[in-house]
């Protein structure tokens, strides 16, 4: 064919991304000194490690840490993750989950607001629950709208019960349709990497696509 | 005199194509997006279909919407026309239950539910000097005439990436746009239809605005043959704009020029 009638790239345009905001929210109560909180640190750097390495997810992703541990903590705010540092993780004091929840989606709704501002598309949102214990908090109100949001098709969440003081029926509480997932021993590191994988699924999707979660995978981690 | 007539008669240009994206070549599915350019009774049409990423039978459903739609514009399109100036939803009403029909027949013979066949759905057509276009789900739809190219109709995509509207949708109707209106009398005046996959590169959906490369390519296609214009928006597709997506890509173009060289075919009324 004639030259004369190939585009030119720059006569092309360069759309951003879309974009799967994370909100990790880690439970960093003093239950969880010992192996536990260094375990979870290292999963957590996994999970950016492999994020980082995703030639799609690396530009998809967008995370942001919330830790509960006697108080509530914004450790890392969403931003490009070749700007975030890995958080360092310290437990201590109580299990103040539902106030943790809440801040998560206060801030998940902040970034749409901000993809919207920008012209930015993005994917359904996702909240990841961690945690060995039962809450010191009032979870109601939290699990209440966590849920309608599911329902609503606002929200992705994945309660992941650690150890085995874990009040697994109140994690159900915050996800009406998938069952919350036990972790096996202390494989956060097996967690973090199937995790970003599924970001990465998600974040290749086209239109009118559901994503499958790879249930397979869940095996190396976890368990009903 | 006899050649002023000449040079004043309208020309029509029409040409499409598709590929198939990386992530179903990498999958092993087939192209789930289907084009057809054509002009036929005095009537220069282009539709284009996206079948539904995750839908088992998407690709025959895309087929099945763009062949009907087709059908239906060409031989109907007066009619069209002049209720969609008077009531733009019962147009919409009644492309998709003609659309819906020949799906259902599909989804019939593949012993599958209609909704395996869901796809959007763009389409142009143009007659006598006058424009009628639908558009549901996600995709562009481009015009460009004497006042430049710019975006005709958006994506309708609801509120995340991976999701858009359907034909097939209970409330498809809803979400069905019906355009009609006048082309311009003097220059060229056409419109290019595009997948979601195309127009990752050929519109900027911050600004809305479209890009040098769609409204270069709606110039090639008036003064360069259909055979030739089929090739150049395949072999574009392939080198430039399929590297920017995983997805499948598709462009359709139909347009009128008044006459100032022999381009394409004269008509008496288009």
């Amino acid at each position: 064919m004639d030259e004369k009638y190939i585009l030119r790239q720059e006569d092309l345009v360069e759309n951003p991304t879309a974009r799967v905001p994370i909100c990790l929210v880690l439970d960093t109560s003093a239950s969880m000194d010992g192996s536990p909180i260094v375990e979870l640190s290292q999963g957590v750097s996994a999970f950016f490690e492999t994020i980082r390495d995703d030639d799609v997810a690396q530009y998809a992703a967008e995370i942001c840490v919330v830790t509960f541990g006697g108080s509530v903590r914004k450790l890392v705010d969403f931003m490009s993750i070749e700007r975030q540092e890995v958080p360092s993780l310290k437990a201590e004091g109580g299990t103040p989950m539902g106030e943790a929840v809440n801040t998560a989606l206060d801030l998940l709704e902040q970034r749409k607001q901000d993809y919207k501002r920008a012209g930015v598309d993005y994917y359904q949102p996702w909240l990841v629950l961690m945690t060995d214990g039962a809450p010191t908090d009032d979870i109601d109100a939290a699990a209440a709208k966590t849920a309608t949001m599911i329902k609503e098709r606002k929200l992705s969440i994945f309660p992941i019960g650690i150890g085995s003081a874990v009040n697994m029926q109140t994690l159900a509480q915050f996800s009406p349709n998938r069952p919350p997932l036990r972790l096996q021993g202390l494989n956060f590191k097996e967690f973090f990497v199937w995790l970003s994988r599924s970001v990465s699924r998600v974040s290749q999707s086209t239109p009118g696509e559901e994503v499958k979660l790879d249930v397979d995978g869940i095996k190396a981690w976890g368990k009903i | 005199m006899g050649q002023d007539l000449i040079l004043q008669l309208p020309l029509v240009h029409f040409c499409a194509g598709r590929v198939i994206g990386r992530g179903h070549e990498r999958d092993g599915l087939p192209c789930q997006d289907f084009v057809v350019a054509r002009h036929e009774g005095n009537v220069v049409s282009v539709a284009l279909a996206d079948g539904a990423g995750s839908k088992s039978h998407s690709e025959f459903g895309a087929k099945a919407a763009v062949t009907s739609v087709m059908r239906l514009i060409t031989h109907d399109f007066s009619s069209l026309y002049d209720l969609a100036q008077a009531d733009a939803k019962r147009v919409a009403d009644h492309i998709l239950e003609a659309v819906l029909k020949k799906i259902e027949t599909v989804a019939q013979h593949h012993k599958v539910a209609i909704d395996q066949l869901a796809s959007t759905l763009l389409f142009v057509a143009l007659h006598n000097g006058k424009y009628l276009a639908g558009h549901i789900g996600d995709g562009v739809i481009v015009r460009k005439n004497q006042e430049g190219a710019f975006l005709f109709s958006e994506p309708d995509n609801g509120e995340y990436s991976n999701s858009t509207y359907f034909i097939t949708d209970q409330h498809a109707s809803l979400h069905f746009r019906i355009y009609s209106g006048q082309m311009q009398t003097s220059g060229s005046d056409g419109f290019m239809v595009m997948s979601d996959g195309a127009a990752e590169s050929l519109f900027n959906r911050q600004t809305k605005l479209v890009s040098k490369a769609a409204s270069q390519l709606m110039d090639w296609s008036v003064n360069t043959s259909r055979k030739q214009m089929d090739q150049v928006i395949r072999t574009n597709l392939m080198q430039s704009i399929r590297t920017k997506t995983t997805d499948d890509c598709s462009i359709g173009i139909a347009c009128i020029s008044v006459a100032n060289q022999s381009a394409a075919i004269s008509l008496d009324k288009v």
